[in-house]
């Protein structure tokens, strides 16, 4: 029993990173249509911007937490002002090739800035765990999964309930009927990089805090569960993310704990080559994207 | 009724690539009135309309409405600052919102429209008067609606945009004809009312004409006619249009009066 | 041939050759699959294993890799068969990914560790025969009809699909030699560097093809390979100035390429990847009236 429970725990934990980075990502997917593999880089910037705000420039926790969130919400905006508006959308795969451009271009710059290390962080949030039931829940791990919780579920309640939801909404089923009743959708896009870009930092953060390191390649790993959820939850389906999300951490976690750890990154490929043979639109996913 | 114009195009052409879709269209809308492009498939219809709305680009020709030329308008404005309000065929619904959502999407529109200066021709009260049966399904997802519903469902989401130019794009497409006369039936008055000007494309010329009191009958991007509806439907070069489908006109006029 | 430095330079810039051209035949048929990478690696570790487990001859595990990476191309292909596009290059990265991942996990296949100990084969006389053999076929393929549907169908699916031509056909050709192509530069790398481990595998190095194809010219099957010749040369010779520049060294080249990768597709994105997607053309067919 004790050991289920750590088990479900620890797939909790990684379920929330995938959650986290996943929800940019399938909303960046739904309003623009485009599969942006740099998102995941975002999550790796927060926490290099942190640190190097909080070590380097020597300013305090929360000014450093603040700067690496902002920064992480800028760098998306940023990266679609100067690359993804710039390729009409009638390129698709250099569209795409551009995304994995960026993806390089961040990835190797932050990584000869620091030498092509490993940098190892305090912890930014610590508690003193919570023992029940003679299970350890560590502080950082229950941090990253109520703020997994609160933003999953901050977002979509703001999705269906907010103007601007609606808004995102339609632009995401249908992007020519967004403009027939004159929705300015460049606008729209722009506010859903920038939640995803911020949801995206936030992830990178309180991950930063539970694993303590920060790599600069992490996209690599990461981008597999991105993709895994987003593809199997179905397109810009934010609740279906999160609970594809949370279900991919806890069943690796099990794998993992019964089976090896070699098969671990094997199940969200199989999920995902599964789907598209059988459920293209993914199990959430309510209409395949026109346009 | 003033017999103001409210849409003009001049010397309208469209072009894909080198495929010319529409070439040197003439032809212009009364205020109140509804009118009709009619013409066999790739005639160049769909096309001239979406010019029309913005999403296809007019190269070269001009576009007035109530005189103002917005060809070189993005699409935005054009809804916006002259109320030119698409209602394209097919899919025309966001089917993963509720009817309400849906109505709300319009009422928007309508809401900027008055806050730039054009007065607001629709409630979403009137809009259920119209169609009670929007009213009854206002909180179920629109994907639940008939073909028929959603239909109406386009059709009040655009007026409560408040619309002075409606581009219909194949109103009858997939519908029981008796559904699409009714509905337009209860849309003739409103039309005249609000001074709503509208232009229809229509695949089925007879339903066309029936609805509309001018029709301009398009082949390979050109009107090649261009007259009242009572007298298109005595006019033999419509069934010409139709290249030996037989007598077309004729036999889909008789399936109307089923 | 010409002197042990030269030589070697030329050996790793006809390797990463071999996998851009296996890169184009991919995307020249109109396949989105950026597993190349992956794939090198898939044909390193085999070749590897030939070598040092079955302790055969060099040639054969040249052959060897190369299935192996034709193989997992065209393992690819069938299980994505009805999946094209974007979608289906970006299951690519996640299966370069998965690979590496898993690899890095077990043990008989050396963990992080990878093979080591693989015998230091590769030198340029092979290199260059194999480049020679692989553009070879791939410019005669490419003159048989077989060949020219592939090049029409990865210009324009529609118009290959109003050819009759066998979606199949293409898609087996364009992973699975593509792949056999990349596998090839594994063999070679493995033979070079005495190793292989996972980050060969993994999907980090794909930019660079890219970079090469993209830079060198995508249009033909020397564009790729000039590519990577050319530009594994300049980043050599950048090195020679102690390899600073202003504040940038060696170390900053791969952000820099990737910079002048993202630069050229906004600048040029019709001409870098060129291929009309089936909904572009169907929307302007639909269109008219």
């Amino acid at each position: 029993m004790f050991e289920f429970v750590s088990y479900l725990m620890a797939g909790l934990s990684l379920g929330s990173t995938y959650v986290l980075i996943a929800l940019g990502f399938t909303l960046i997917f739904g309003v623009m249509g485009i599969m942006n593999v740099a998102h995941a880089d975002v999550f790796m910037l927060a926490i290099f911007t942190y640190l190097f705000i909080s070590t380097t420039l020597g300013l305090p926790v929360g000014w450093a937490l603040l700067i690496a969130v902002v920064a992480g919400a800028l760098a998306g905006l940023v990266v679609y002002w100067a690359v993804l508006k710039r390729i009409d959308k009638s390129h698709p795969v250099a569209l795409f090739v551009s995304t994995l451009g960026v993806s390089y271009v961040v990835e190797n710059f932050i990584a000869k800035r620091i030498n092509f290390q490993r940098p190892s962080l305090q912890p930014i949030f610590e508690s003193d765990p919570i023992i029940l039931g003679g299970v350890v829940f560590t502080g950082p791990r229950l941090l990253l999964f109520a703020v997994t919780i609160v933003i999953a579920g901050g977002l979509i309640i703001w999705l269906k309930k907010s103007k601007t939801g609606l808004l995102l909404r339609a632009v995401s089923e249908n992007p020519l009927m967004a403009r027939v009743v004159a929705i300015d959708t460049n606008r729209v896009v722009m506010i859903a990089i920038a939640i995803a870009s911020f949801i995206a930092a936030c992830g990178g953060l309180v991950v930063g805090n539970a694993t303590l390191t920060a790599d600069a390649f992490i996209a690599n790993s990461l981008s597999l569960k991105m993709f895994a959820v987003a593809v199997v939850a179905g397109i810009g389906s934010v609740g279906g993310a999160t609970i594809v999300g949370l279900s991919l951490g806890i069943i690796e976690s099990f794998t993992v704990a019964y089976a090896g750890s070699q098969w671990q990154n094997v199940i969200g490929l199989v999920a995902m080559a599964v789907v598209l043979m059988v459920r293209p639109q993914g199990l959430f996913g309510r209409v395949l994207r026109v346009g | 009724m003033s017999n103001q114009e409210a849409l003009s195009l001049n010397d309208l052409n469209v072009a894909y690539g080198v495929i010319k879709a529409v070439q040197g269209v003439n032809l212009s809308v009364a205020e109140g009135s509804i009118t009709a492009l009619i013409g066999s498939n790739g005639a160049g219809k769909s096309s001239t309309l979406k010019a029309v709305a913005g999403i296809e680009k007019a190269a070269p020709g001009s576009i007035k409405v109530y005189g103002e030329d917005i060809s070189q308008l993005q699409m935005r404005q054009r809804v916006i600052n002259h109320g030119v309000v698409l209602i394209p065929e097919g899919r025309s619904v966001f089917t993963t919102m509720t009817v309400e959502e849906n109505l709300m999407l319009g009422l928007r529109v309508g809401d900027q429209r008055a806050a730039a200066g054009h007065a607001a021709t629709f409630s979403m009260d009137e809009a259920y008067d119209l169609f009670p049966v929007l009213k009854d399904r206002r909180n179920g997802r629109a994907q639940m609606l008939s073909g028929g519903e959603q239909q109406m469902l386009a059709i009040a989401r655009s007026l409560l945009m408040s619309p002075k130019v409606l581009l219909i794009d194949e109103p009858s497409m997939g519908l029981a004809p008796l559904l699409v006369r009714k509905i337009f039936g209860v849309m003739k008055d409103v039309f005249a009312r609000s001074a709503v000007s509208v232009l229809l494309v229509e695949q089925d010329t007879s339903i066309a004409l029936e609805l509309a009191s001018d029709a301009y009958l398009l082949t390979h991007g050109e009107v090649v006619a261009h007259s009242s509806s009572d007298e298109m439907r005595r006019d033999s070069r419509l069934r010409e249009a139709y290249l030996g489908k037989g007598d077309a006109l004729g036999k889909t006029a008789k399936q109307g009066q089923n | 041939m010409f002197g042990f430095y030269v030589d070697d330079i030329f050996v790793v810039a006809l390797t990463y050759g071999l996998v851009t051209l296996g890169l184009y035949v991919t995307l020249a048929s109109g396949q989105f699959s950026v597993a190349h990478a992956s794939l090198m690696g898939l044909g390193g570790y085999m070749g590897g294993w030939a070598t040092t487990q079955w302790n055969l001859p060099f040639p054969i595990a040249i052959i060897l890799g190369g299935l192996a990476g034709g193989l997992g191309g065209l393992l690819i292909a069938f299980i994505l068969q009805r999946t094209s596009g974007i979608l289906l290059g970006t299951v690519t990265i996640a299966i370069g990914q998965s690979l590496s991942l898993v690899a890095q996990n077990t043990e008989f296949l050396g963990a992080s560790q990878g093979l080591t100990g693989i015998p230091l084969k590769s030198d340029l006389p092979t290199a260059t025969i194999l480049m020679a053999l692989a553009l070879t076929a791939v410019l005669l393929i490419q003159r048989t009809s077989f060949g020219m549907q592939v090049v029409a169908a990865g210009r324009d699916e529609t118009v290959a699909r109003s050819l009759g031509v066998s979606i199949l056909g293409i898609r087996l050709y364009g992973f699975g030699f593509g792949g056999f192509l990349a596998g090839l530069g594994g063999v070679l790398l493995a033979h070079h560097n005495g190793v292989i481990d996972p980050s060969n595998l993994s999907y980090a190095f794909e930019p660079l093809f890219f970079i090469f194809l993209v830079l060198g010219g995508y249009s033909s099957a020397w564009g790729g390979v000039l590519g990577a010749i050319g530009i594994t040369w300049i980043m050599e010779v950048l090195r020679f100035n102690g390899g600073t520049f202003l504040f940038l060294d060696q170390q900053d080249r791969p952000w820099l390429l990737g910079l002048v990768l993202v630069v050229v597709l906004i600048i040029s994105p019709d001409g870098a990847i060129r291929r009309k997607s089936i909904k572009t053309s169907m929307a302007t067919s639909a269109k008219v009236g």
